[in-house]
């Protein structure tokens, strides 16, 4: 196995409990019953009453139990041990039958073997993915024919400013990193706080840049057909320090906006 | 008002004779024998022998009678008149049977009901269409079933950015351009240069952003199968001063970062598409 996965699984280990007791995350919030899942994850896959669901990468689950909470039969992975015991104990208190499994997405077919309707992942996934064309091909193992598969994630292109001072000392853009992947990935060794929460994180992690043609090529080469791509000009979270969060949700450039294109969803059926 | 694709018209029309002189097209150079087409092209097209090939917004045709070089039977259709009348007299001259037509695309099916193993658009087109949606139908509507489509072209992400001098005096490149198409499109007054070199051209023009979801959208909702989708570092010119001139075309600066200069997609007619598309539309 990839020994960059075992050190973003104790990555995301410590994670987890900042996480989950972040405002971002807003535990208290799900469990009196709030959907997580934007509006464009749940217009764009459609009704999922019924249907069988598989969440790569679901983190701590509340996700994975929001598509259970619209009826879908669902089930969550992620590589974190404290990731899925929370997600397991989250799903008894709530009581909608979806179920977890702690496994990384490349090692999923030692640990599961069957056919869904959709196989789905949200935001915030492809970064901790070294390779997409196994990625894909664990897709389409657990993708039933003519099922989906759905993806909304960091549009590459968002990745690549970095924030700079403009003449006048207030904060701007300039291209800083490069769009295409590299297979080494970047290690980022130091303590920082992560993306929700307060409280350092001391563990090392990687991340990985991957490039439209790079995720578009794995999934029509693992036997995927498209069936669309949609990119948006906000972002999930605060991605520059100008950003600023609208009454949408979203996160928006000021002075640039809406330039760069920080989201992207595709659609694609086996 | 003059219609855009009239005003576009007669900017091509100036445009034609100053880049024929140009050593950007070696024309010398192409009639002499030269292939004018990219190695990225012919390698991702494949073997042309004996193949129908329609080559859209060819210009003055040297990528067109390129193809016919390779063994094409190769058609292609630009809007400007200029254009089509230098293409026709080269290809006389080169005696290489390629045909040339002019037309706006849009209106193509007015002049031309046919269908092609290939349809392939080059660098430096997308931007002169307002309207990705009918132009993929129109690439669809003159494919054979299970014909090819390619297209090699201007990344939308290089588009978004524009060199502005930092507070140090270095070259940075912000985003100060949208990466989203607007229908509207940018007008541009005449007093321009063209991209061969210096010379002014007195007529505007007229050019559209288009996102790679707006043409990947397009072409699959056109009845289209995506084969792939490549994104490549190089430009076939100095799009911005920090970029240096390499094997394989002008790379920015290693300092600055990498972005996608060049895209191309390549794609087939779905046939079941096709029957779907004779029931629902009658």
């Amino acid at each position: 196995m990839d020994p960059r996965i075992e050190i973003n699984r104790r990555n995301w280990n410590e994670r987890t409990p900042i996480h989950a007791a972040s405002d971002m995350y807003d535990v208290d919030g799900f469990r009196a019953g709030r959907i997580t899942l934007t509006d464009i994850e749940i217009d764009e896959i459609g009704p999922v009453a019924g249907k069988s669901l598989l969440h790569l990468q679901c983190h701590f689950g509340m996700d994975t139990i929001s598509w259970a909470r619209l009826g879908a039969k669902a089930t969550g992975v992620d590589l974190s041990d404290a990731s899925i015991e929370m997600a397991d104990k989250l799903n008894t208190e709530i009581g909608l039958g979806a179920r977890f499994i702690r496994s990384n997405v490349y090692d999923l077919p030692e640990a599961l073997d069957e056919e869904f309707d959709i196989v789905y992942t949200g935001l915030g996934a492809l970064c901790w993915l070294p390779d997409m064309e196994c990625w894909a091909h664990v897709i389409a193992q657990f993708l039933k024919i003519g099922g989906i598969f759905y993806v909304l994630d960091e549009h590459p292109a968002g990745r690549i400013f970095e924030s700079v001072k403009s003449v006048d000392g207030s904060d701007d853009l300039a291209l800083g990193y490069s769009y295409f992947p590299d297979p080494k990935g970047l290690l980022d060794e130091g303590e920082r706080n992560t993306y929700a929460g307060s409280g350092s994180i001391t563990t090392p992690v990687y991340e990985w840049q991957h490039s439209v043609s790079e995720i578009v090529n794995a999934l029509i080469g693992a036997g995927l057909k498209l069936e669309f791509m949609h990119e948006f000009p906000f972002s999930f979270f605060q991605a520059q320090p100008q950003m600023l969060r609208s009454g949408d949700g979203w996160w928006r450039l000021g002075k640039y906006d809406p330039n760069i294109p920080f989201m992207l969803s595709i659609r694609a059926t086996k | 008002m003059e219609s855009k694709f009239e005003i576009i018209r007669r900017n091509w029309n100036e445009r034609t004779p100053i880049h024929a002189a140009s050593s950007f097209y070696n024309v010398a150079g192409f009639k002499s024998g030269n292939i004018t087409l990219t190695k990225t092209e012919i390698e991702e097209i494949g073997p042309v022998a004996g193949k129908s090939l329609l080559h859209l917004q060819c210009h003055f045709g040297m990528d067109t009678m390129s193809w016919s070089r390779l063994g094409a039977n190769a058609t292609g259709v630009d809007i400007s008149d200029t254009a089509i009348e230098l293409a026709r007299e080269l290809n006389n001259e080169l005696g290489l049977n390629t045909r040339f037509i002019r037309s706006n695309l849009y209106d193509l099916p007015e002049v031309l009901n046919e269908q092609f193993d290939i349809v392939y658009t080059a660098i430096g087109a997308l931007c002169w269409l307002p309207d990705m949606s009918e132009w993929a139908k129109i690439v669809a509507r003159y494919m054979k079933p299970a014909g090819t489509f390619y297209i090699l072209d201007g990344h939308p992400v290089s588009h978004i950015f524009e060199p502005v001098e930092s507070a140090d005096g270095a070259i940075e490149l912000k985003p100060c351009n949208s990466y989203f198409p607007n229908p509207e499109g940018i007008a541009y007054e005449g007093g321009g240069c063209t991209y061969t070199g210096s010379d002014v051209l007195e007529t505007p023009s007229h050019e559209w952003q288009h996102s790679m979801s707006e043409i990947m959208n397009a072409v699959i909702d056109a009845g289209l199968q995506i084969e792939f989708l490549n994104e490549f570092p190089v430009s076939e010119y100095q799009a911005f001063p920090p970029m240096s001139l390499h094997e394989d075309g002008w790379r920015l600066d290693q300092h600055h970062g990498a972005i996608p200069f060049l895209f191309s997609i390549k794609a087939k007619k779905r046939i079941h598409q096709l029957v779907a598309d004779s029931k629902s539309q009658y």
